[in-house]
């Protein structure tokens, strides 16, 4: 293996190991992002029309 | 032709290749032919057993070692015409292992431009999606996003570079052992 070829091979190995550890911090980005939308969500709500459009269909 | 005009012939045909090269292979044909005239041959047979300078310093040249020629000589002096089984070999080698290994390589190697295609779609996408403002409630997110996918084409243009030149490379030497094999048989008895 040529001297170039092991700094290409070198360079990828970076840019994985970069890549994984990117990835790791925007799913935890997300995560937190997501879970705080959730939190503010009226689920109450969401869930109180959903259960009067099923009582509303039983009567 | 003696040693000694055999010798400088083949040393102004390896005129271009380094001196150190030289000096080594000039010393390894010195101790063939001191090999030679202890077993009782004259200079003349050891330099026609050698062949023409000229074909000599072309194998020389193409990165060939001087026991690989001299054992190739050897191959080709004893070859007494195709092997059958080499052939076989290389017909049935070729239909259920050889032909399929290389399909499924070349396989992964448009596979991997095929997601670096993918990957930097998605990296225009999410640019677009920032610089039009659509995205811009998770703008943190999506530009650790696009760095991460970023350093994912890197490692993939890294792959294909790689891949291609070795794919090259190994296919060249595949197809040259199957001329051999072809031609010279397994070469095991």
């Amino acid at each position: 293996m040529e001297k170039k070829d092991i700094k290409l091979l070198i360079t990828g190995a970076v840019a994985l190991f970069l890549a994984c550890f990117m990835a790791i911090i925007t799913i935890g980005l997300f995560a937190i992002k997501l879970g705080g939308k959730a939190m503010e969500y009226d689920w109450k709500g969401a869930f109180s029309n959903v259960t009067g459009q099923v009582q509303s269909l039983g009567d | 032709m003696n040693k000694t005009e055999y010798l400088k012939k083949l040393t102004d045909e390896l005129g271009h290749m380094p001196y150190g090269d030289v000096k080594d292979i000039i010393q390894s044909i010195e101790e063939h032919f001191e090999e030679g005239i202890s077993e009782g041959r004259s200079e003349e047979e050891i330099a026609e057993s050698l062949g023409d300078p000229k074909e000599l310093a072309m194998e020389f040249k193409d990165g060939a070692k001087f026991k690989q020629i001299i054992k190739k000589r050897k191959m080709s002096d004893n070859f007494k015409g195709p092997d059958g089984r080499g052939r076989i070999f290389v017909i049935v080698f070729n239909a259920f292992v050889g032909i399929e290994m290389w399909l499924l390589f070349l396989a992964a190697i448009i596979a991997a431009f095929m997601f670096l295609a993918g990957d930097c779609a998605i990296i225009g996408l999410i640019v677009a999606g920032l610089v039009a403002g659509t995205l811009m409630e998770y703008i943190i997110p999506f530009i650790f996003l696009v760095l991460t996918l970023i350093c994912v084409a890197v490692f993939l243009i890294v792959l294909l570079i790689l891949g291609i030149k070795y794919y090259a490379k190994g296919l060249k030497s595949y197809i040259r052992w199957n001329k051999n094999v072809w031609n010279y048989g397994l070469g095991e008895d």
